[in-house]
């Protein structure tokens, strides 16, 4: 909680009003304000900033993982994550960390896809995947295989870790885009 | 103002405190060195005119 009560804050909100609640997410970055008036009104902007802000739960595509990313190609802004997953804790934690407030807005750039982790299989052969869970973002427009990793987040990662780590990709793209 | 200032710190705390035992008033810079480090919310409440006054 801040209580901007100078102008060099105000200047830093960007404040146009008194009185006015201003929400930030993780990485400072505006998503909500509104001036109040009431205690009631107060109360209205925290709770309507708590539901935008919010966990959120991953829409997995369906159908196997090498069709999720052929049907992806042609898509220049988002990337596919191949989510290679176990039935254990780990593979749970990764799951929860993507679903998490903070990296919930890149939901939007991501075709999610769940495959199930099987050392022997030709999944995880394609991609050397040894371990679960194991996180590969997939640059769908690029054809060739090995180019068309942009990264990749093995074993169980804290929160902040999940955080850089897609942020770093999406810069990555958003660079190469611009090229 | 000031009435406002004070309504504004007894909802914050009292609403907010109910979800998040850590509530605390910090500056602005604090509160975004620490959202860095877990993705938790700031919420600021403005109470000064962006000219400054109050």
């Amino acid at each position: 909680m801040v209580r901007c009560a100078d102008k060099a804050t105000s200047d830093k909100v960007k404040s146009d009003a008194i009185s006015t609640m201003i929400f930030f997410d993780g990485d400072g970055k505006e998503y909500y304000r509104k001036v109040v008036s009431t205690l009631d009104s107060i109360d209205g902007a925290y709770q309507k900033a708590t539901e935008l802000y919010t966990r959120k739960l991953i829409s997995w595509a369906s159908g196997e993982a090498s069709d999720v990313v052929s049907q992806a190609r042609g898509d220049r802004k988002r990337l596919v994550a191949l989510t290679f997953l176990d039935d254990k804790k780990d593979s749970e934690a990764l799951v929860s960390a993507l679903e998490d407030r903070w990296v919930a807005k890149y939901q939007d750039r991501l075709v999610y896809t769940k495959v199930a982790f099987d050392r022997a299989s030709e999944m995880c052969k394609k991609y050397n995947v040894t371990s679960a869970p194991t996180l590969l973002l997939i640059n769908p427009s690029e054809e060739d295989q090995k180019k068309s990793v942009v990264d990749t987040l093995a074993a169980k990662k804290e929160l902040v870790s999940v955080h850089a780590f897609l942020v770093k990709a999406f810069d990555k793209l958003d660079k190469a885009s611009k090229k | 103002m000031k009435k406002i200032s004070i309504l504004a710190l007894l909802a914050l705390c009292g609403t907010a405190a109910a979800r998040d035992s850590n509530v605390r008033w910090m500056k602005f810079d604090e509160a975004l060195s620490r959202a860095s480090t877990n993705g938790q919310p700031i919420a600021v409440f403005v109470a000064v005119n962006p000219n400054g006054s109050s």
